[in-house]
């Protein structure tokens, strides 16, 4: 038979259930999760935003800023917490443990790992653990990027190493109590090449981690370096051999040995891996930064692994700089925001063989991340990419903005400008509830549940 | 009246042994399951994908399995690290009367088909022990675990059914395990029987390490069983982590004594080497601060690990990622050269290295 997602039907009967259920589960949120994660039950209460730090702006430290996002709240589209960790770390990406009771961020360039409690108080994240010693522990592993829940662990991808700072990395494994596990180097055996041993693209670099647990796949993507991604964005346009220090390929993984089985070539740095949640779509989808391309990665009729580009993003030659990607969790739409030009697109992917884009809307100057809820009516954009590369002058907006779609139009419901909150630069966001974390909120009288 | 509402006939597994387990399990169930929208993990079916061959992976160690004291199905006081001691270990957490078919019950249904997958090899399941520990002592006395585990006993692989004193004793244990466990309770704040859990089953091995954990969409007797015939294959060789070798070199009794064909290193006379300035200089060689803005040190182009050169690159990133015209040269045996890069570029040291560390 197959396998559905682990979900019960929303009713009071079963609120009772998921309470005893070994999952607490379902029913919205932002759908690039880990697939066994605890789910939201309706609407998300808060959005936690990973925050860059800026020279001359507030605290200029790097701050885990949480946003009131439930229309309900009396505190809606205001900020309402913001812890700040110390220093500027260039604040990249973040992601729950497996039980969502900790949410775990990491910084490109000072490779520390800052972990929230974000269960004791889901609208105030506590700063309870700082991993400092990453680089050493992964045996020089340079750039926690993504983090990814498996039961009881941490996978971490890098995106450079101590050595010469390049792109050549590493998957690091951490335990929930924040212990260093294992590493495991991205392949650069030509052997593992789609196309055979004598092509010449296995680079060995590092950037997105996801998994079909049901199919034993974990898929891994490619970006640069340390010395790109510490660099300024206009000169290493500029400089040719820089631009050669971009990740070309995506890795087709073991999940439950950790050992890679194929490298596809996958030209000019395929950043964001999202996976089909049905469960009889096999298949997951990133898009190249560079070459402004949709990849399909696809198990085929005989059960192999194929990549393939099924769509160009806007016009390639432009550059638009395709950055983050969210799948629609019936798997029949694509977001896709594009960096240069600060627009989102939507694209129809119901057919994944051929995506077909039906929407476009401009979020603003500059636009990097996007997160959907789970129904898909609720879609949230911030701005920031790096702090070198994000717009200079008055193009540097750094903004979290909150819209509605209704099947036609993005319609905006607030924004808040981080600038003139003296925040810093607004990068990526996770979500947060307070029907997560038991009874304890939920009983109070004046708490909603969907 | 709950059996009606979740009709075997409907249940999408014929196994015999399966539906008598649950069978079993339904007894102690405290309000009906409405099985209508809920989908069976994949323990409960056969694997989708082929388990890996035992042996022909490695399981990290994720951390010390946690001791604890336990009171077993006779009532008797037992330490967690006393029933792990020389054995490979599944430790799952459950309560008696978990109703979600997901949760306990599919650890205790996949236990038992490990069990009897290993019932055909004997030496093997004299070196397991499967542990279920109750994370609610106020009901699952050890007569309880001793009626909940009776239909699992016998044969092969030894089933402990365990519980504990109190909360007391039952809380650090599951702390150590983040277990996250809490209580549910009704409108008027009344406990519902019932808990909030992730359901988590560890694999342990002889010396009490963790070397697995396993949640709802990755628990399978296919994965478990191979998992556990790697753990006893290493047989006293414990997996070692990536952990990096400790490269501190003596260099000062290699300044002192040159290696086989090398002559005595030019030492002036008024600057001689010790121990002291050989540590300041490599602390100096990986410090960050000497570049113009503090991003890098002499070690991120003179890579130590690759002969104080870059093999990665074919020419040198500079401050800022700016690439430099030429690759960082090795810096074996600089020591004896009176002159460095104008030996072969024409060029004066002092201008060409700060260049490369300045403006680079
Ligand atoms: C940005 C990369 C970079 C950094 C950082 C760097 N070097 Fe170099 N180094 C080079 C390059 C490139 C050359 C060759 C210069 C040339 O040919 O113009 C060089 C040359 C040298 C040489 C001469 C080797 C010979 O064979 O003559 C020495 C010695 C040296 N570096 C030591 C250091 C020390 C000590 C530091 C830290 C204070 C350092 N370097 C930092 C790139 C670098």
């Amino acid at each position: 038979m197959k396998i559905k997602k682990y979900k019960l039907r929303g009713s009071l009967l079963t609120a009772g259930l998921m309470a005893a259920a070994g999952l607490l589960n379902v029913q919205a949120d932002e759908t690039c999760q880990s697939p066994y994660m605890p789910r939201i039950t309706g609407q998300e209460d808060v959005v936690y935003v990973w925050t860059l730090g800026m020279e001359g702006l507030g605290d200029e430290q790097d701050k885990m800023v949480t946003v009131d996002v439930n229309p309900k709240s009396p505190a809606y589209g205001k900020v309402v917490g913001s812890v700040s960790v110390g220093g500027r770390n260039e604040a990249h990406h973040s992601d729950f443990t497996d039980d969502r009771k900790f949410l775990w961020a990491g910084g490109l360039d000072t490779n520390k790992i800052f972990v929230f409690d974000i269960h004791s108080d889901p609208a105030k994240p506590k700063l309870v653990k700082t991993i400092t010693d990453f680089v050493a522990k992964s045996g020089g592993v340079v750039g926690p990027h993504s983090f990814y829940a498996l039961p009881g662990r941490m996978v971490i991808t890098g995106l450079s190493n101590d050595k010469d700072h390049g792109g050549r990395t590493a998957l690091v494994e951490y335990s929930n109590a924040g212990d260093f596990v294992a590493t495991y180097w991205m392949p650069t055996d030509p052997k593992l090449q789609d196309g055979g041993p004598d092509k010449v693209f296995a680079d060995g670099y590092g950037y997105d981690v996801r998994a079909l647990p049901r199919k034993n796949l974990m898929l891994t993507s490619s970006f640069t370096g340390w010395s790109n991604y510490m660099m300024d964005f206009g000169k290493m346009l500029n400089d040719a051999e820089a631009m050669k220090r971009f990740g070309n390929t995506v890795v087709q993984w073991d999940l439950h040995t950790r050992q890679p089985k194929k490298i596809f070539e996958v030209p000019g740095a395929p950043l964001e891996l999202r996976c089909a949640w049905k469960p009889e779509h096999n298949y997951c989808f990133t898009s190249t930064a560079l070459t402004s391309q949709i990849w399909l990665i696809y198990e085929d009729k005989d059960g192999a692994w194929q990549a393939k580009a099924v769509a160009d993003i806007g016009e390639p030659a432009k550059v638009p700089l395709p950055v983050d990607i969210s799948i629609s969790s019936d798997d029949s739409k694509l977001w896709v925001n594009t960096f240069m030009d600060g627009k989102s697109r939507l694209f129809d992917i119901s057919d994944a063989f051929h995506p077909k884009q039906i929407y476009e809307q401009q979020i603003g100057a500059q636009v990097n991340m996007v997160s959907s809820s789970w129904d898909g009516k609720r879609l949230y954009f911030t701005s920031s990419l790096l702090a070198n590369w994000d717009k200079k002058g008055a193009d540097n907006e750094q903004f979290f903005k909150a819209y509605q779609w209704d099947g036609k139009d993005l319609k905006q419901q607030f924004a808040i400008d981080f600038i003139a909150e003296k925040l810093g630069r607004a990068h990526q966001m996770k979500f947060g509830a307070y029907a997560l974390y038991g009874d304890k909120k939920a009983r109070e009288p004046a708490k909603k549940t969907n | 009246m709950f059996l009606a509402i979740l009709p075997v006939t409907r249940l999408p597994f014929p196994a015999a042994w399966l539906v008598r387990l649950l069978l079993s399990l339904w007894l102690f169930l405290p309000f009906p399951i409405h099985a209508d929208g809920e989908v069976l993990a994949p323990g409960y079916q056969s694997l989708s994908f082929t388990a890996p061959e035992p042996g022909t992976y490695s399981l990290p160690d994720i951390g010390i399995a946690a001791d604890g004291s336990v009171l077993d199905a006779q009532a008797r006081d037992v330490s967690l690290s006393s029933l792990m001691a020389g054995k490979v270990s599944v430790l799952s957490f459950i309560y008696a009367t978990c109703s979600d078919i997901n949760g306990c019950p599919l650890a205790t249904a996949v236990l038992h088909q490990v069990k009897s997958r290993l019932r055909k090899e004997p030496e093997l399941a004299g070196q397991l022990r499967l542990l279920t520990l109750s994370f609610n002592p106020e009901h699952d006395t050890p007569e309880q675990m001793r009626l909940y585990g009776q239909n699992f006993q016998g044969g092969g692989v030894d089933w402990q059914f365990l519980t504990t004193r109190s909360e007391q004793h039952i809380h650090p244990i599951v702390e150590h395990y983040q277990q996250a466990i809490a209580k549910k309770f009704d409108d008027q704040g009344r406990f519902t029987g019932t808990f909030a859990h992730n359901l988590r089953v560890y694999l342990i091995d002889k010396h009490q390490h963790i070397r697995n954990i396993y949640s709802t969409g990755f628990l399978h007797a296919d994965t478990l069983v191979s998992d556990i015939k790697t753990l006893l294959l290493e047989d006293g060789k414990p997996f070692a982590g990536a952990a990096k070798p400790d490269s501190t070199f003596d260099l000062l009794s290699t300044v002192i004594n040159p290696p086989l064909g090398l002559p005595p290193l030019p030492v002036p006379e008024n600057n001689p080497v010790t121990k002291e300035k050989v540590s300041l200089g490599r602390k100096l060689f990986y410090d960050r601060r000497l570049s113009l803005n503090g991003t890098m040190s002499c070690a991120m182009c003179h890579i130590p690990d690759q002969g104080f050169t870059s093999h990665e690159l074919a020419t040198a990133v500079g401050v800022e990622g700016r690439t430099v015209r030429r690759n960082s040269p090795a810096l074996f045996n600089v020591g004896y050269f009176p002159l460095l890069v104008s030996r072969w570029a024409g060029v004066n040291l002092r201008a060409t290295n700060l260049g490369a560390v300045a403006g680079a």
